[in-house]
């Protein structure tokens, strides 16, 4: 074990991550997409820190307590398993950097058993939604972090708005991506906006009189106004980050997966195999893939998040696929994988560990737009009212805003979808560049 | 034939290599026996296209496979026949007891990963923990006269020069402690001064393990400095096959003194540059009877028709002509210096 040799684990050159992470520093684009991205992420897991309709201090009977902290793993509140997962991430994400910071620095080694210990500790932890979900009880479960937070909470336990507490700390925003202002100092109504407000924030003249409350122009409740049914947009904006996260990542994972397996046994054991899994792409192909999607979903009742995520996973596999096929089939040439093979590394090692790593830029490249992909598809699928209702998507809420003629309803959420998919397709791009290990580097060579 | 030595340590009896393509069937290599003695430097020789590289990677039955090929004959190691040795004993003999050289160093490597991978990577045969290992990597690399070994575990392929990178190929190919070595044009790519010292240091690993090498080259400088014995490929086929002194000096198939005489010597006049009329026919284009009529210079009709066997010259000195031992008529005449 390198325990024993201290002396050489503190020479130990950087590694290929460590290379990686010098080529992203060293240019602007990469960096900036990945700026924006981890805002995003961190956006995503903190919504509900920002929005919520739940005190975060409260004090009520002279007792006090935290209704937002007690609720963060109630999926009947959350209403699905997305979100109480999501924040999961909420507790994790400081615990692993205080455990990192306070472990690591005096203990090197511990690293990768903190990481390990952190991944199983995630991993117990998303059981407990994920069981709920595919085995919804018929009472509420008490387990998982229940146990350790205290009681179990009321279904829809009492908000901001609901109840008079003795004293309570609101969220930034007081509301949650669904909580209507229908109380007294609701929005200005849209019948009698303001000049700036029709040009801007304008609903339709045309539009049919509902029975909905009008979008609000942005005050200082509403930093970016309400919805239709009075719902708070930023809330809705960050709640849908984590919607779009999801798809983004689950379906490209399904999707990438499926693909890079199905390619590179294309490309590397060819003869029949290649010939099947290569007339099956085709097959694929020849379905015009949104209409394939949009059929699917109708086949479901109700289609849930998770039903169009691996619907799309599923149907978006080709590229990665025929991708990855190429890749193989190009690099199974090279000298140093019949080097490899001379050595008596069996050919699952060869094509994993000297030609998979060697199409990680393809990969890399592949991947992104897998993920902008999904989540072009998805807001495809939600824009035309066929996506999963309960969940505010961007594609959702472009969807709200088509249907009551709103120019910020769309604007929006078409923003965010937009500075979203530049920053992955950037990302993409200079992924690309920097996984390409012949670019130069400004290591000093050994001399 | 008399290459059925039991004592030998790679045998091979009517090797025959076939690829098949949906235009044609390709008899790459055809009928070669050949034998290499433990600690033995044996040169396998030829142009491009003669079936070579072929030969050696169908020793290891790592042919690529899109061109379907079949091997046939019998290839002896050690005792056992390999060729139809399930997949799994093949691995086992891959990188243990038969190390392989590759002639590009700039493409032998895999560019993600450290030397020290690389190194790391052909010792797991032997299964060492981690710090054993890389010992074993630093004294290899010492081995092969590859200097500062340990800064220069860290460095990627890419930057190192030719002759460094190809010191490590030979380093990761000795890694187990092979039987048997083959140099597929390991110096081919190199410049000359390295080339010299990566001989040497081959050479001089060879004698020191008492491993045997299968030296293939189209370098006659090289088989001359570095080889015992010589086997000359022409189309497929061995045309001759003996010791090198007798080669160098009495070559018996017109082709061996063809190629001798390609060799640009400094103590001759300057003059053109001597060459094989004509090119090597690809595989499937070979001329009926002696596959090389056409380029010889003492082609008669015998030669059209009947396919010369490889006969014994000597006690160990074969050739495959009808004419062997016949001189190839100087060609110097044509390169008669023009200033008296």
């Amino acid at each position: 074990m390198s325990h024993d040799h201290p002396q050489r684990a503190d020479a130990a050159p950087p590694s290929w991550w460590q290379d990686l992470a010098d080529t992203i520093r060293q240019r602007p684009a990469l960096r900036a997409a990945l700026a924006v991205l981890l805002a995003l992420f961190l956006l995503a897991v903190y919504a509900p820190l920002l929005a919520s309709d739940l005190p975060l201090l409260a004090r009520e009977h002279s007792q006090w307590s935290s209704p937002w902290l007690n609720n963060l793993f109630n999926k009947t509140y959350y209403d699905g398993p997305l979100d109480p997962t999501f924040n999961l991430l909420i507790l994790a994400l400081p615990l692993y950097g205080l455990a990192r910071w306070l472990l690591l620095r005096r203990i090197p080694h511990l690293s990768r058993w903190a990481g390990a210990l952190f991944v199983l500790a995630a991993s117990w932890l998303a059981l407990d939604p994920a069981a709920n979900y595919l085995n919804p009880p018929d009472s509420p479960r008490e387990s998982g972090l229940h146990d350790l937070l205290g009681a179990y909470q009321a279904p829809y336990p009492k908000g901001v708005h609901d109840r008079s507490w003795q004293w309570h700390l609101p969220a930034p925003i007081a509301f949650s991506f669904r909580t209507t202002t229908a109380h007294p100092h609701s929005a200005p109504t849209w019948q009698g906006r303001p000049l700036l407000h029709s040009i801007l924030w304008q609903g339709s003249t045309d539009a049919p009189p509902r029975l909905h409350l009008a979008p609000s122009l942005p005050r200082w409740r509403h930093p970016l106004g309400t919805d239709n049914l009075g719902r708070d947009l930023t809330a809705r904006l960050c709640y849908g980050a984590r919607a779009a996260i999801t798809v983004g990542l689950a379906a490209a994972a399904i999707a990438v997966g499926l693909g890079t397996l199905l390619g590179l046994l294309a490309g590397w054991v060819g003869g029949w195999v290649d010939l099947l899994i290569s007339r099956l792409i085709e097959v694929m192909v020849c379905f015009p893939s949104l209409i394939l999607i949009l059929a699917l979903t109708a086949l479901l009742d109700a289609p849930s998040l998770f039903h169009l995520i691996a619907v799309i996973g599923l149907t978006r596999w080709t590229a990665p696929a025929r991708l990855m096929r190429g890749e193989a089939l190009r690099l199974r040439q090279e000298v140093y994988i019949t080097a490899a093979l001379a050595l008596g590394l069996r050919p699952r090692e060869v094509l994993f560990r000297h030609l998979l790593p060697n199409a990680i830029g393809a990969l890399a490249v592949a991947t992104t737009f897998a993920i902008a992909n999904a989540i072009l598809v998805e807001s495809t699928v939600a824009l035309l009212g066929m996506g999963d209702a309960t969940v505010p998507t961007w594609g959702k809420m472009l969807n709200d805003g088509r249907v009551f003629h709103n120019t910020a309803m769309m604007l929006l959420p078409g923003l965010a979808l937009f500075v979203t998919l530049l920053a992955i397709n950037l990302l993409g791009e200079g992924l690309r560049d920097a996984f390409d290990p012949r670019q130069q580097r400004q290591r000093p060579p050994p001399s | 034939m008399s290459t059925s030595n039991q004592h030998a340590l790679l045998a091979l009896r009517d090797l025959q290599v076939t690829f098949h393509t949906k235009a044609a069937t390709i008899p790459a290599v055809e009928n070669v026996s050949l034998s290499l003695d433990p600690g033995e430097v044996l040169a396998l020789v030829g142009e491009s296209g003669c079936g070579k590289s072929v030969t050696a990677l169908s020793i290891l039955r790592l042919l690529p496979s899109p061109p379907t090929c079949t091997i046939n004959g019998t290839i002896h190691f050690n005792g056992r026949e390999i060729s139809r040795l399930p997949e799994q004993a093949m691995r086992n003999l891959r990188g243990r007891e038969v190390g392989m050289v590759f002639q590009d160093p700039w493409r032998a490597f895999n560019p993600v990963y450290r030397i020290g991978d690389h190194l790391l990577e052909s010792l797991h045969h032997l299964h060492l923990d981690a710090p054993r290992a890389r010992e074993r990597a630093l004294a290899l690399l010492s081995s092969v006269g590859f200097p500062s070994s340990a800064e220069r575990l860290d460095a990627y392929p890419h930057e190192l020069s030719g002759g460094l990178r190809q010191r490590v190929a030979i380093a990761m190919a000795l890694a187990c402690e092979p039987a048997l070595l083959i140099a597929d044009e390991a110096t081919t790519a190199l410049d000359l001064t390295v080339q010299a010292q990566i001989l040497a240091t081959l050479r001089q690993l060879q004698r020191v393990q008492k491993m045997a090498l299968l030296l293939i080259t189209h370098d006659l400088g090289v088989v001359a400095t570095s080889a015992d014995r010589v086997a000359v490929l022409y189309a497929g086929r061995v045309v001759e096959l003996a010791a090198v002194g007798q080669v160098l000096s009495g070559a018996a198939h017109p082709y061996t003194q063809g190629l001798l005489r390609c060799i640009p010597r400094p103590e001759r006049p300057r003059g053109e540059l001597q060459a094989i009329p004509g090119t090597v026919p690809p595989p499937h284009l070979r001329p009926p009877g002696c596959a090389f009529h056409p380029r010889c210079p003492f082609a008669d009709d015998t030669c059209q028709r009947q396919r010369p066997p490889l006969r014994d010259l000597s006690a160990a000195h074969q050739v495959a002509c009808h004419h062997a031992g016949l001189r190839v008529p100087p060609l110097d005449i044509l390169a008669e210096p023009r200033d008296p």
